[in-house]
């Protein structure tokens, strides 16, 4: 569905990621791992349009995307939950809701909208209030939710878990896994590496924007020190 | 009695105010520029309203015509002044501004000559009872007509999905390009309706004094661009209030201290005193 092959973006100058290689695969998900600064949150920007690519390709659904908008990007099927979520703080949840599916149809808004509130009850209460004033296990929720709503066919997840209570990641990660069933192809980023290797089917670690160690989740059971040390966890010993 | 009459006075100007900077306070949510030649579109506005009404004797079409052209003079300037110099530091975009304000000034001096035009017959100019008041014509209609614009924008902003995406775009423009708009229409919508409002407020303002002018944006302009201070840059519910307010203000201060202050030294000495008081505006959020 995905394809990123010898993939460089960044900033002008600033390099963020040189040769990056991944794929993304309908009812699977691919962890993208890395300590703060690895590349992780510029690929996925990149995927999503917003991050200039310098070199290699980028296809989705086997045609080379790297000159389209990010709105054709999203029109084609290509969803974000971004890094920190970036909700509209001002708007309502039901108004964020409703900007998730601004490309498509108006009809389809309503039902849509009542599927986010199947998988989250929990903000249909909340649909009434500023997106800004809610918990942050909510505003994922409705961040997915958003994601949903562009009825996308590759869902980017970045940092599902990172300041969220224990029990909102519990929430979050059980409707990725259902979402991963219906058949979405997930790039998941993931500070929480133990988290992301239990749901993940294929991971990559990133180091400084290249690719230190790559591989299903099988061969990462077996090489779990490795990747420990590649993310620097184990860097005190 | 006097009161009321004070307070519908206050109405009226804050009324005025309120639709110049509205249009102000939307470009700077959007853009972050200091839109000063926004008062350029005022008095173009102004000129365009007069001169249509002298020649087809509808003030109502000249309304139209007028609010159309400036609107879509508003969206050239987006897109021949300010869009080009967006990627440069804000106070690139605000030189660039003032600078084409004082070249619209001498436009109009140009094509209008410096002594300014005036009506053939001024309209609305005939005496209503209202509530025990009399009131002209045209207090009503700036009044009511104010009113109804900022009601059908409010609708608009809240209750179309168009909407909503312009509020999402303030709020985000990369996330809100991530769902599907066009950051780009969203700006030329805001500079059309922005600017048309400001042709509104300048016709009205040359039906109460029966003159267009080519200066007559500055005064305005430097008490819009306060008042978008006041309301909390980029806040719009906060830039009404404000204007009422001030509107108010000046209605009051004229009785109480005009025999020593002027009706814009008294509005000036009253942003100073407010801005010195509290530099983040009334209603800032943050």
């Amino acid at each position: 569905m995905l394809q990123l092959e010898n993939m460089h973006c960044g900033y002008g100058q600033m390099k963020a990621v040189q040769g990056l290689d991944l794929i993304a695969e309908p009812k699977k998900i691919t962890a993208l791992l890395g300590a703060n600064g690895a590349g992780k949150s510029s690929t996925m920007m990149c995927i999503a349009g917003h991050v200039e690519l310098q070199g290699g390709t980028i296809q989705y659904q086997g045609i080379d995307i790297a000159r389209q908008t990010p709105i054709q990007r999203v029109t084609a099927g290509i969803g974000i939950v971004p890094e920190g979520r970036r909700l509209f703080a001002d708007l309502t949840v039901q108004e964020n809701l409703i900007m998730g599916g601004y490309c498509r149809s108006k009809k389809k808004t309503g039902p849509n909208m009542e599927r986010v509130y199947e998988i989250f009850p929990r903000i249909k209460d909340r649909r009434g209030q500023r997106a800004g004033a809610l918990s942050g296990g909510e505003q994922q929720m409705v961040a997915i939710g958003r994601a949903l709503m562009s009825e996308p066919e590759l869902l980017l997840v970045d940092e599902l878990s990172l300041g969220l209570m224990p029990k909102a990641i519990d929430i979050c990660y059980q409707a990725l896994n259902e979402l991963k069933e219906q058949g979405l192809a997930i790039v998941l980023v993931e500070q929480s590496t133990q988290r992301a290797l239990e749901v993940a089917n294929m991971i990559t670690v990133l180091e400084s924007g290249r690719i230190v160690w790559a591989g299903s989740a099988e061969e990462s059971r077996n090489s779990m020190d490795v990747i420990d040390a590649c993310l620097g966890l184990k860097s005190s010993d | 009695m006097l009161y009321l009459e004070l307070l519908v006075q206050g109405l009226i100007y804050g009324c005025m105010y309120a639709i110049i900077a509205v249009g102000l306070t939307l470009v700077y949510g959007l853009l972050r520029i200091l839109h000063v030649a926004h008062a350029g579109l005022f008095t173009l506005g102004a000129y365009l309203g007069l001169i249509l009404t002298n020649a087809t004797g509808s003030l109502f079409l000249a309304m139209v015509l007028s609010g159309t052209t400036v609107g879509l003079v508003g969206m050239a300037i987006y897109r021949f002044c300010y869009k080009p110099i967006l990627h440069k530091p804000p106070y690139v975009a605000l030189i660039a501004s003032i600078g084409l304000f004082i070249a619209m000034e001498e436009i109009f001096r140009l094509l209008f000559g410096p002594y300014g035009l005036t009506y053939t017959k001024v309209p609305l100019q005939q005496t209503v009872h209202f509530f025990n008041m009399n009131l002209r014509a045209v207090d009503l209609v700036i009044v009511f007509g104010s009113i109804s614009m900022l009601g059908v924008l409010s609708w608009l902003a809240q209750k179309t999905r168009l909407g909503i995406a312009w509020r999402a775009t303030v709020d985000d423009p990369q996330m809100a390009e991530s769902f599907g708009v066009s950051v780009q229409k969203v700006r030329y919508l805001n500079f059309f309706i922005g600017s048309a409002l400001a042709a509104m407020a300048g016709i009205f303002v040359s039906l109460l004094s029966n003159m267009a002018e080519p200066t007559m944006g500055g005064v305005p302009s430097y008490k819009a661009l306060a008042i978008i201070v006041l309301g909390g840059l980029g806040n719009v519910g906060g830039t009404l209030i404000a204007s009422i307010i001030l509107g108010i203000v000046e209605a009051f201060g004229t009785i109480y201290v005009g025999d020593f202050l002027d009706r814009d030294a008294i509005a000036f000495a009253f942003l100073i005193i407010i801005l010195m008081l509290r530099p983040q505006g009334l209603f800032s959020r943050k």
